[in-house]
């Protein structure tokens, strides 16, 4: 069953929402847990993705604690001493450092694992297709970047082959000079061929009618309203409210977008069907959402904080229970297929 | 459908015309090919038609030009897509999406047609060119034919009236370049199109063309017409045409059907057919070598010779593993079983820039190799990588025998596509290695530069040097090869004497073997005087 990929964009912010609202490392390694299952469904046996993830998210952790006991002193349990003469080095290492870095890893194992699902997921064309049409031009050469890169891929392994056969070596930095000549060259011919492909194709990143006054108008207009209302905001004794002005700025760009959008004279081949999975996928990514924004009982234990003295964190069933919405897919979508290596 | 008057046509900065046409007409409906050497400004012309030339390129445009009633310079490439379809010398180059639906459906996003007719059109064409199958398919998956295939598909989704390509068949074995050729000509059947085609293959294309035009080296427009009648004036002739010039053949053939009604009062004495002999000495071994790419098994129990002063030539179709066998003969694929000596002594421990000195490899795309400032140091640096002096005589002699002793100090991506082989082949064989390999070294050459690399290469084979060479050119293998071996699909299924397996598979079958099938000729340098 497919899901579309606005419903899967809701998934990523729902699952970057909780691990940016929250530092609490029961809440957030069960993310985790949760998100390690979601890959170890999506990716095919052969990758063996169990090992390569444990053996990413140990390094992660272990570097992000590390590196937080360095630089972080503070807290009241300690749990070793250096010599203060030692420069950088010496001083406390704290309990409440080490927790707190080990959070900081967490919560990076889960965003690295959240992308990767949706890099599975969804294909970088979809994504690229959510571009609006005022923006066309971005989005063909965003395609055309993608496919390029394969491309380049596959000149690099033959130029090194065809360098290596004539008695080439890497050893020194200059070595490098006879792969690193021939693929930009050829890149750039590269690019040369498919811009004027695509200008035989009939593409063209310019529109043929002019654009009226207005609408050069709105884009500045839409910026000044936007740093003026940053600036009252800032100015918190005058009457007129800052965000409201933000807003009208913000307003302003969109007409913006929509017209030029509608100025964009193309057309689109591809049509993602939205289905009956996606809006129950959508459903529970807001609701996750809205459970780690706003007010509702166990939100006072996503405020974790070690500092000064390291405690055991609380834990809401709720927000536990809310965060397992994460695996929705799994058991709306049923079986995955894994693609042929 | 297209006219073109007093037209002349430079490049920024250059100093002479790249092209100069009095006058051109090609009519609605016509197949007209245009031939000449490399540099005589084919493809100018061709890119002159949707106005790619000058509104891609700039320079300076003199003259008229009519397309369908349009002014391509006024119009622009935008507005002529719609009336001219084109397809690429490379074609892979020119997708810009990666699924075949899309790619195919990428013009007419940009023409704003309306997406349900869109789908309807993407339907209708794939039934068309049969290609239903590969809707979804990875365009980076097709076959070579395929890939070729799709690319008209997606030149001819926008109904153009003209459809122009640029040597479509180069990189395509025999029977994907007959197929797409086919193709074409039932397209210009069944919808009227006009096509105009440059193509450096003359054998396959010449019967299949209603014009023909030959450009001058100069870029001036030498002669058009009929092709039976210019085809004569043309230094570039196919084996059928010349043996017609020699027996005085006339309506001139253009193919081998063509020919059969000359012969058949004919009478002639078969040679007697030589003994195929084999040198004893072999310098390199394959021994039942087995090679897996990802999950596919791209080589199938591999087994043969390379034997000392042997010109093997390797063919077969697009994707049966050729270029794959040659990687894997060099070291750069380990092979999953089975092994290669050269010399008796196993390959996989020896290093691969060491082997490559006794081993010369040329890759399809020279320019791989090129980095260096000038041609000179392109060679000094193969010699410095091997810690081999450098002889300054030794060098001279290799640039003289290549004949490009006076490009010594150019810049070698700034030379023709000719010249470019010919720098990057002389940067694999300074070190004077005992086996030379080319893969598919004959793409994009013109017929006399062909003609040049063969008669160099059988002066280094008489010299006592051992090639190797993979080329989908049947007329250039006839007469190159001494032992032919034949790879369908990842496995050896013929291998010997030339006379025998070009007769055996129809498909590398060459004109003059075809129009003689109870001899054993394949030449015309096999003909009795």
């Amino acid at each position: 069953m497919n899901v579309h990929t606005y419903a899967w964009l809701a998934w990523l912010i729902s699952g970057l929402v909780v691990l940016t609202t929250t530092r609490n490392p029961l809440i957030i390694l069960l993310v985790d847990l949760i998100l390690i299952l979601f890959q170890i469904w999506i990716t095919p046996p052969s990758r063996k993705i169990l090992g390569i993830t444990l053996r990413f998210g140990l390094s992660v952790l272990a570097l992000s604690t590390i590196l937080n006991m360095f630089i972080s002193r503070f807290g009241k349990t300690i749990l070793f001493s250096l010599p203060t003469n030692i420069p950088l080095l010496g001083g406390n290492y704290t309990l409440e450092a080490l927790v707190y870095g080990l959070t900081n890893g967490l919560i990076l194992i889960g965003m690295f694992t959240l992308f990767m699902i949706l890099n599975q997921v969804v294909s970088v064309h979809s994504l690229v297709r959510l571009i609006p049409q005022a923006f066309h031009p971005v989005a063909v050469v965003t395609t055309i970047a993608l496919t390029f890169i394969p491309a380049s891929q596959k000149q690099f392994q033959s130029i090194r082959e065809a360098q290596a056969i004539r008695g080439q070596q890497l050893k020194k930095l200059r070595d490098w000079l006879p792969l690193i000549i021939p693929l930009l060259i050829g890149g750039l011919e590269r690019a040369m061929q498919i811009a004027e492909a695509m200008t035989a194709r009939g593409f063209t990143a310019q529109s043929e009618r002019k654009i009226p006054w207005f609408e050069k108008a709105l884009l500045p207009l839409g910026l000044i309203f936007i740093i003026l209302g940053w600036i009252l905001d800032l100015s918190t004794n005058l009457p007129i409210s800052g965000v409201l002005i933000i807003l009208l700025g913000l307003l302003l760009l969109l007409v913006l977008f929509f017209i030029s959008g509608k100025r964009v004279n193309k057309s689109t081949y591809a049509l993602e069907p939205w289905t009956q999975i996606s809006t129950w996928i959508s459903i529970f990514a807001l609701l996750l959402t809205m459970a780690f924004i706003m007010n509702i009982p166990g939100y006072q234990s996503l405020a974790y904080e070690p500092y000064p003295t390291a405690h055991l964190p609380e834990f809401s069933i709720l927000h536990g229970l809310l965060t397992l919405t994460l695996l929705a897919p799994i058991f709306l979508m049923g079986e995955v297929k894994h693609d042929q290596d | 459908m297209i006219r073109i008057d007093n037209l002349a046509y430079r490049y920024p900065g250059a100093e002479k015309d790249a092209l100069q046409i009095n006058e051109l007409q090609i009519p609605s409906g016509k197949f007209c090919l245009v031939i000449g050497e490399s540099g005589s400004g084919k493809s100018t012309l061709l890119r002159l038609i949707n106005g790619l030339v000058p509104h891609f390129t700039g320079g300076t445009l003199g003259g008229q030009i009519s397309v369908t009633g349009l002014d391509p310079i006024v119009s622009g490439p935008q507005v002529m897509s719609r009336k001219v379809g084109f397809v690429f010398q490379e074609v892979e180059n020119q997708f810009v999406v990666d699924i075949v639906e899309d790619e195919i459906a990428f013009s007419m996003e940009q023409a704003a047609i309306p997406r349900s007719e869109m789908q309807v059109r993407v339907q209708q064409i794939l039934h068309k060119l049969s290609l239903e199958h590969l809707i979804k398919r990875r365009v980076d998956s097709l076959s070579g034919g395929e890939t070729q295939r799709i690319a008209i598909a997606a030149a001819l989704v926008l109904e153009p009236k003209i459809l122009v390509l640029d040597e479509p068949t180069s990189q395509l074995d025999p029977l994907a370049a007959e197929e797409v050729l086919i193709l074409l000509k039932q397209l210009q059947q069944d919808l009227g199109l006009t096509i105009v085609m440059s193509e450096q293959r003359l054998d396959r294309v010449l019967a299949y063309a209603d014009m023909l035009a030959i450009l001058s080296p100069d870029g001036q427009l030498r002669e058009v017409g009929l092709p039976q009648t210019v085809i004569q004036k043309c230094a570039l002739k196919p084996p059928i045409v010349q043996l017609a010039e020699k027996r005085g053949w006339f309506p001139v053939p253009l193919d081998v059907e063509q020919a059969r009604k000359f012969i058949r009062d004919e009478k002639f004495t078969p040679n007697d057919k030589a003994q195929f002999e084999i040198a004893t000495t072999p310098l390199m071994e394959v021994q039942h070598v087995h090679v897996n790419l990802g999950k596919r098994e791209v080589l199938k129990d591999i087994n043969f010779s390379l034997h000392a002063q042997e010109r093997l030539v390797l063919m077969g179709p697009n994707g049966a593993g050729k270029s794959t066998l040659l990687r894997t003969l060099l070291g750069l694929i380990a092979p999953n079983q089975g092994e290669i000596l050269f010399k008796g002594k196993k390959i996989e421990f020896q290093h691969t820039a060491g082997l490559s000195q006794n081993i010369g490899y040329l890759p399809q795309d020279p320019n791989a190799l090129l980095f260096s400032e000038t041609v000179q140091n392109e060679l000094e640096t193969t010699l410095a990588n091997h810690h081999i002096p450098i002889q300054p005589e030794r060098i001279e002699h290799l640039l003289t025998q290549l004949n490009i002793q006076s490009k010594a100090n150019a810049y070698p991506r700034d030379l023709s596509t000719g010249e470019k082989q010919r720098v990057a082949l002389g940067a694999v064989v300074i070190t004077q290695p005992e086996i030379i390999i080319l893969d598919e070294p004959t793409r994009g050459l013109d017929q006399l530069t062909k003609n040049a690399l063969l008669e160099l290469l059988l002066e280094w084979n008489q010299n006592g040097k051992t090639i190797l060479l993979v080329t989908h050119e049947v007329e250039f293998a006839a007469s190159f090869a001494s032992r032919i071996l034949i790879l369908e699909d990842g496995q050896i299924v013929s291998q010997g004497d030339p006379h025998r397996i070009m007769r055996t598979h129809p498909r590398y079958t060459p004109q003059i073997a075809r129009l003689y099938p109870e001899t054993d000729w394949l030449t015309l340098d096999d003909l009795p005087s």
